[in-house]
Formats: structure tokens, C-alpha cells, sequence
């Protein structure tokens, strides 16, 4: 394996070097790449819960990654170098350190014909059957190494294979993955089109681990016992329909039966499914969207004995999409409903109306429940009580531009949110919570601006009440400002003061300040962040409290 | 159009595959009869180490009466410290090596493969080729598989003899011939803690069974045959299940002075479901070989002990 990397990196250097030393008139090739790199001091909290490893030994962390590309004559060579010091990334409450080549890859176009050999990401479809992809921020990085091969004989066809196994950290998951995908294009009239795709993924488990497996369910009473499979195949087929202002999506993934871990850390044999399907319309000024999505022990991972509640360290080989709001404001954004794979039902609808050249509106309604919640066969067809609700949520907004300077937006969401469940606290009561909000940006001239905004969450649940306010002010195009407070006002159920103790304001304060130079751009921050429910592009983790110092670099070259 | 073939042709080598054997998982009722635990403060001392050889064997493999050679020298050399299993496994793969002869005038009287064996060496590893062994079942320093031919058994052997064990096994036995049952006490001792899952493993062996084997001349290397060759430590049953019983359901760590006392009736009326055979062991010949082994993926043998079931 080190061999190969060498190899690879000798043969990355090489090509470069080559492309120097070529005559002026010849091809030198297109060379690119990009620097990343985090820092964040620690300074312990115990009052938020700012309290893991790095509080107490490693007080500081560092990471950073170089990525390296260089495109000659059909060919790509890419490398990147990771760095991980004491790093929170992978496990909020684990210090990992480590560095070395974190993915290198060659590719080469044949005509029609792709060939990919070292680490690549990619996905079929939505990525419900297979996602091979890099999630920085939550420390995901689950790029396959292998080979892949993407043909397409016309410009409506596409299809794609690969075979390897899945990165984890520096090294390699056991199991091995494979697929196929095929996706196609019909253009029937000028107004009707159809996109059809069709995956097929399978995975094979390594002896040791299967011996592993087997001997946990000979552990097990005689009636709960099962033969595992070494291999299971996931496949899934979908379309979208285009017809005028209508889309129509809609895809049907299956999971043959495996051994899957339940909740209770229990193995089970079990086959799964997901129904998905989305309808929009869309116009000038009007947008509206409704989605559906149903899983039924959906697991599949690179093994189903991996436990942990980090994505990072979850070893997925596919990507269950969330179908609730992806908020961003600070307080919006604290309830997040995880994605729960051994079965939910999630439902979706947002309008976008554009009033008119000022004014805009956006309303956005979603509902999470457990597998009973939802049966169409039923006249109610949505149960929500205790047992089957997981989270739910109406947000409104409006937008308007009063002048070319001056524009406001204001709003507000109503939360419910299965604490239980999403957070894995025991005896949490539901969350509901009602969050009014509001923005103001006013710019003084074309460098000068300011941005003041406002969220005040109101729970008798979890910690209580929350209020944000944050002041940005920008001075376009080097520098970014901004100043805000977080205060927890009021408790909750979860940290009610002692009996004869009052409750103390807890601040949540963020000091930011940013430098950006051409593609350069370094941030710095002194901050206490909550714990919580942090998601980044639909993938959620559960991180403790932060308190401490951030300083990020990042640049494109 | 020719690559659109291709494509096709990818998608079924990559998909289109046999039936997969699954692992073993024992649906099969315990023949336990006694399972208590408790601890002392007195620890005895531990006793010397043994070693198991787990030889992979076959009627119709010509070297495998060679690996038999060198696991008897290594017993004459350590009585009673050194013990073998031959394995006989049902499976189709080893099918030409194992299946009962019947060719050329000569023709097996018995059919010595098991199902047991089957999924011990599914659980351990398949050999690529028999005779293959496995020394205490240990994954030797510098080896990338605990399959060993039997030209490392002598080496390997001798490294682990000198070894402590951390648990002392002591086994009683008492067999009925009227009835052809009989139950074995095993009393397992820790002398120091461990904290990995503990298995342990009762196999039924027999000797002394003539019976046709392959072989090859030491000097024309021609293949013959020996109608009169003598089968010895023949694995007929394990009476646990074949990749053992949990020493304890809960427990992980086990600390020192913890003993299992543990009862298992036996019959030496064999029924096995994979070669459709019933048979019935010679009680003289028969010997009971118990083994406390480390969950996977260890599987490491910490400690072996053999009885006869007949004195």
C-alpha cells in the first residue's frame, strides 16, 4: 500500500516535472489545487458542558489539508495531504492524530470512456444505494479506493462501475464495494422528458469480521439466532418526469435481508426499503415543492457491527437525504431531525412567491415520524402522538428590499423536536419551541455594509429560552466583522438550577473577524457554541458544547 | 455498441455468483448439563501450556499421512502436552482431497468428514491445499494466516510449549457402556485475568480406525493406496458446538481465581446430518479433547486437555 503511494506520488511529481521541462509550444498541462487548514484552542467551560478530552489534555488542535491537481493531455492526477492533530473531527469526544496521503487518484478520458483508479467520490442518484463523499466539516471523508469506470455512448447515457473499499482515515474499511449505475435520458416531446436511473450495489463482508458477527449471534438465544450473509445487494430504480412546470421524481430503493444493528445494539436479519418521491412547480415568482420519503431498515454500512454516533466513524456506504428545511440562522438551526435509517416517514412541503419585485415569501412546513406514524391505508393517514412523533416544523418568512441600501426580513418557525431519539437523552421531553426572527442589512456604499440579526427561541423544554443577536459589518472586499451573543435567558427541563438556587444567564458569545485576499481568506473567532445537533449538508452529528479560539486558512491556487 | 455489451457482460461477473455458504450459527439445543461459576482467593498455579494440532486431513490427499508422522513425533516427544484433532471437513471445495474413495479396486469402509469440521475451518480459514493444520490456532508472528503446512507444526509447536496458560483445565469423566453415553466434568480454573470472550470447545476423537488412504511412494512419488492404513484422532462429533460455547454468556473480563465447573453429556452414537451417516464410536478408542479458546478474532487456544472415555 505504501509502495503504491509512493508510486503514485513519484508519478504525480514526475508529470509535473515533465510538463516543466517541455518545450514552450508543447501542452504543459493545467495544475491547481487548494489549502485548508483549522486551528482551535480550547479553554474549558464546565457551565455550557465544554468539558471533553481537548479541555483537559490537549487544549489545542490543528488540521489541514493540501489538495494537489494536475490535468495534462486527458489525464488527472490528483493528491492530497491530511493532517489531523488532536483533532475532535472524526469523534467530538475522541483526540485523533494522524497524517499522510489522504487521497490520491489518476484518471484518464478514452474517448467515451473514464477510467478512475485510486480514491474516488461519486454517487448514484440521491445516493440512497451508494455515496462515496467528503464532508469536511463533520470529518466525513468516505471516498472509495479502487477502480471505476464511467462510459457514456451518448449524451443521454450514462453508465457507471466501480469496485473497491471504503477510506477510513488512513486506511481501509474490510469490506469490499461494488456497483453499477445507469442513467438515461428521453426527450419525448419538447415539453415531456423522463430521466430513468437504476443502481446496483453490493457489498461483501471480510471472514474476520464476519466471524465477529457469527459469534454475536451465537451469543444469542436459539430463537433470536440467524444465518448472516456475506453479501448484501442494495438497488434502486428512479425517474424524474419533466413535463412543462411540473417535476415529478420518483425512486424505489431495496436492500436485500443482512444483518443490520438495531437500536438496542442487538443484531437483527432484515431487508429494507425507501420510497421517495418529490413534486414541484415552478413558474415566475411561484415555487412550490412536496416531498415523501419512507425507510424501512434502511442500514448499510461497511459493517454492520460499527456503532458510533459520529457519521465520520459510521463507515455509510449510502446517503439517506434529510426532507426537513436546512436552516442556517444560529437559534433555526438547533433542532435538526438525524435521518433515522431503521425507519421513519418524512414529508415536505415549501412555496416560494415572489410578490413582487421587493417583496418575497417562503413558507415551509415538514413532519418526521416514526414508521406508524404515516399509513396511507388509514383515514387518518398521519398519526402524531407520543409514541410515533419525531419532529416537525412551520417556518415562515418575508423578504423585502425597501431601497437599494436598505433590506429587511422577518419570520418566524415553530419547532417539535424528539429529543429522545435525536439527541439520545434519556427521559428529554418533546422539544416545542417558537422562534421568532428577524434580519436588517443596510449598506452605506458599495464597500461599506451592515447586517444585524435577531432569533428568539422560546421552549419550556431542553435549556429553556434562547435569544441571539448578531452585528456584522463588512467592508467589501477584505474584511468581515461580526459580534454576537447567544444568551440562555431561561431554563429548561434539562438544567433546571438546585432547589433554592436561582438560575443563572448562560452567554454564548461569538467574536469573528475575517481577512479575505484574492482566493485567500483567514478567519479568526473567540466563541462558545451550544451543544447540539450540528448538520451540514443533510448529515447530522451530536456534538458537545465548544468554548475556545477557531482560526481557519484557506486558499485556491 | 461493443463496449454497451461489454458493460452488460461487467454487470453479471460482477453480480452473478453461486449460492454463499453462510457461517456457522449453532441452532442446535446445548448439551449441557452443569454451568456454575464462583470464585476462589487461593489461585493455584498455572499449569504448563499445551498445544493442540488441529490437522486438515483428507482419504485422498497423499501428503497427509506425512503431516500425521509429524504430528505423532511431536506427541511421543511431549505426552501429554501435545494433542491432535484430526478434521475430515464436508466441503465441496476440499472435495477431491476428502470424499470417501472409491476408485481403482479400493473403496473407503467409513466416511470420517463432518459437518463440524466444516464449520471450524469456515470459522479458522479454509486451506487452499491439505495436509493444513492449525497450532493452537494462533496467528504466528510473521505468518498472515493461521492455516500452517505442516513444515512449520515442529516450530511452532515447540513456541508455545514453554508458554504459561491462564487457565488450568481439569476434567473428569464418566461413561455408561451399557447405554454408550457418558458425561465429562470440566473444571476451568483462571489464573490470571483475561478480557476476551472465552469459548470452549469438547471434540470426540477417535483412533485406531483401518481404512484406506492415499498416499505418496517416498521414492517413485507414484500415488497408492494403504487399505491397512491406521486413522488415528479422527474428529467424529464435537460435542459442544463446533465453534464453541461461551465459557460465560456475560462476562468479557475474567479475573484471576474465577472457575466454571461445566457438566456435557455425550453419545458415542454419532449422527451426522451433513454425510447422512450414522456410526457408533468404539468406546476404547474414543478420547475427549477439551479446549478454552479466545473469541474471535483472536480464537487463540489459551489451554487443551485430553481424556480418554475409557480408562
Amino acid at each position: 500500500m505504501k509502495k503504491l503511494l509512493l508510486v503514485s506520488i513519484q508519478i504525480f511529481i514526475s508529470f509535473v516535472l515533465l510538463a516543466q521541462d517541455g518545450k514552450p509550444t508543447e501542452d504543459k498541462g493545467q495544475f491547481s489545487g487548494n489549502f485548508q487548514s483549522n486551528f482551535q484552542g480550547y479553554v474549558k467551560d464546565s457551565a455550557i458542558g465544554a468539558n471533553t478530552t481537548q479541555y483537559e489534555k490537549e487544549l489545542s488542535s490543528a488540521d489541514a489539508w493540501l489538495f494537489l491537481n494536475y490535468k495534462y493531455k486527458g489525464f488527472n492526477f490528483s493528491l492530497r495531504y491530511d493532517m489531523f492533530n488532536n483533532t475532535p473531527l472524526f469523534d467530538p469526544f475522541v483526540a485523533f492524530t494522524g497524517s499522510g496521503i489522504g487521497f490520491w487518484q489518476i484518471s484518464k478520458d478514452i474517448g467515451k470512456l473514464n477510467l478512475t483508479v485510486g480514491n474516488f467520490y461519486d454517487q448514484f442518484g440521491t445516493g440512497m444505494v451508494f455515496r462515496a463523499y467528503e464532508e469536511r466539516n463533520l470529518g466525513i471523508d468516505f471516498a472509495v479506493m479502487g477502480v471505476r469506470a464511467i462510459y457514456s455512448p451518448s449524451e443521454n447515457t450514462r453508465i457507471k462501475a466501480f469496485s473497491g473499499q471504503q477510506k477510513y482515515k488512513f486506511n481501509l474499511r474490510d469490506a469490499v464495494v461494488k456497483g453499477v449505475n445507469v442513467e438515461h435520458r428521453i426527450n419525448i416531446t419538447d415539453d415531456l422528458s423522463t430521466e430513468l436511473g437504476g443502481s446496483l450495489v453490493n457489498r461483501t463482508i471480510d471472514q474476520t469480521t464476519m466471524n465477529t458477527i457469527a459469534s454475536t449471534i451465537n451469543s444469542y438465544p436459539i430463537e433470536n439466532r440467524f444465518d448472516p450473509t456475506y453479501n448484501v445487494f442494495a438497488s434502486n430504480f428512479y425517474n424524474t418526469l419533466n413535463y412543462k412546470k411540473f417535476s415529478l421524481y420518483i425512486e424505489y430503493s431495496n436492500k436485500t435481508p443482512e444483518a443490520i444493528m438495531g437500536k438496542d445494539l442487538r443484531l437483527y436479519k432484515s431487508g429494507g426499503d425507501v420510497y421517495y418521491t418529490s413534486l414541484s412547480y415552478s413558474t415566475k415568482g411561484l415555487g412550490i415543492s412536496a416531498q415523501y420519503k419512507r425507510i424501512n431498515n434502511f442500514q448499510f454500512k461497511a459493517s454492520p457491527l460499527i456503532v458510533s454516533t459520529s457519521p465520520a466513524e459510521q463507515g455509510l456506504i449510502n446517503y439517506l437525504p434529510s426532507l426537513t428545511r436546512q436552516n442556517t440562522y444560529r437559534l433555526l438551526a438547533r433542532y435538526n431531525a438525524v435521518v433515522q435509517e431503521l425507519g421513519e416517514n418524512a414529508l415536505q412541503g415549501e412555496v416560494t412567491y415572489k410578490v413582487n419585485k421587493k417583496t418575497m415569501i417562503n413558507i415551509n412546513g415538514s413532519a418526521v415520524t416514526t414508521l406508524n406514524g404515516i399509513d396511507l391505508n388509514n383515514k387518518e393517514i398521519l398519526d402524531w402522538n407520543s409514541t410515533t412523533r419525531l419532529y416537525r416544523e412551520f417556518y415562515i418568512d418575508v423578504q423585502h428590499k425597501f431601497s437599494s441600501k436598505f433590506k429587511a426580513m422577518g419570520g418566524i418557525q415553530s419547532i417539535g423536536y424528539n429529543q429522545t431519539v435525536f439527541e439520545q437523552k434519556a427521559n428529554a421531553p418533546f422539544v416545542e419551541a417558537l422562534t421568532p426572527f428577524g434580519e436588517i442589512t443596510y449598506k452605506f456604499n458599495t464597500q461599506r455594509s451592515i447586517r444585524v440579526e435577531g432569533q428568539y427561541l422560546m421552549t419550556k423544554q431542553d435549556l429553556g429560552n434562547l435569544v441571539n443577536v448578531l452585528v456584522e459589518y463588512n467592508v467589501a472586499p477584505y474584511w468581515s466583522f461580526s459580534v454576537s451573543d447567544m444568551v440562555n435567558t431561561s431554563h429548561g427541563a434539562l438544567n433546571a438550577p438546585k432547589p433554592g438556587e436561582a438560575f443563572k444567564l448562560v452567554h454564548y458569545y461569538n467574536f469573528f473577524a475575517s481577512y479575505t485576499y484574492k482566493t485567500t481568506r483567514i478567519t479568526a473567532a473567540y466563541l462558545k457554541q451550544v451543544a447540539g445537533v450540528n448538520c451540514t449538508g443533510g448529515v447530522c452529528r451530536i456534538e458537545p458544547a465548544f468554548s475556545g479560539a477557531r482560526i481557519t486558512l484557506t486558499t485556491n491556487f | 455498441m461493443r463496449m454497451k455489451n461489454l458493460s452488460i457482460l461487467f454487470l453479471f461477473i460482477a453480480f452473478i455468483a453461486c449460492k454463499e455458504v453462510p457461517p456457522p450459527i449453532n441452532y442446535e439445543a446445548s448439551k449441557k448439563l452443569k454451568d456454575t461459576t464462583y470464585t476462589i482467593s487461593s489461585i493455584p498455579i498455572p499449569q504448563a501450556k499445551n498445544v493442540l494440532i488441529e490437522d486438515i486431513s483428507g482419504v485422498q490427499c497423499v501428503n497427509c499421512p506425512d503431516a500425521a508422522v509429524i504430528s505423532k513425533q511431536l506427541m511421543d516427544a511431549n505426552p501429554d502436552r501435545v494433542f491432535s484433532i484430526v478434521a475430515h471437513p464436508n466441503l465441496p471445495a476440499l472435495k477431491a482431497l476428502v470424499e470417501p474413495i472409491n476408485k481403482e479396486g479400493h473403496k473407503s469402509k467409513y466416511d470420517f468428514r463432518t459437518g463440524d469440521a466444516v464449520k471450524i475451518i469456515q470459522m479458522m480459514g479454509v486451506p487452499g491445499s491439505l495436509p493444513s493444520g492449525y497450532i493452537n490456532r494462533k496467528l504466528f508472528t510473521g505468518e498472515t494466516s493461521r492455516i500452517l503446512g505442516r513444515a512449520k507444526w515442529a516450530n511452532y509447536t515447540n513456541t508455545e510449549l514453554p508458554t504459561a496458560t491462564q487457565v488450568n483445565i481439569d476434567l473428569h469423566n464418566e461413561f455408561n457402556s451399557s447405554t454408550n453415553k457418558g458425561v465429562i466434568s470440566i473444571k476451568a480454573t483462571y489464573t490470571s485475568a483475561v478480557n476476551k470472550k472465552q469459548f470452549i470447545t469438547i471434540a470426540l476423537i477417535e483412533d485406531s480406525l483401518i481404512d484406506v488412504q492415499e498416499y505418496s511412494d517416498p521414492i517413485t512419488f507414484e500415488v497408492k493406496f494403504n487399505p491397512d492404513y491406521v486413522h488415528m484422532h479422527v474428529l467424529r462429533d464435537v460435542i459442544t458446538y463446533a465453534t464453541g460455547d461461551p465459557l460465560s454468556e456475560s462476562d468479557i473480563t475474567i479475573e484471576a481465581g474465577r472457575v466454571f465447573e461445566k457438566e456435557y453429556a455425550y453419545d458415542l452414537k454419532i449422527d451426522d446430518p451433513t454425510n447422512n451417516e450414522i456410526f457408533n464410536v468404539v468406546p476404547k478408542n474414543a478420547k475427549l479433547i477439551v479446549f478454552i479458546h479466545e473469541d474471535t478474532p483472536d480464537l487463540n487456544i489459551l489451554q487443551v486437555k485430553e481424556i480418554a472415555v475409557v480408562e
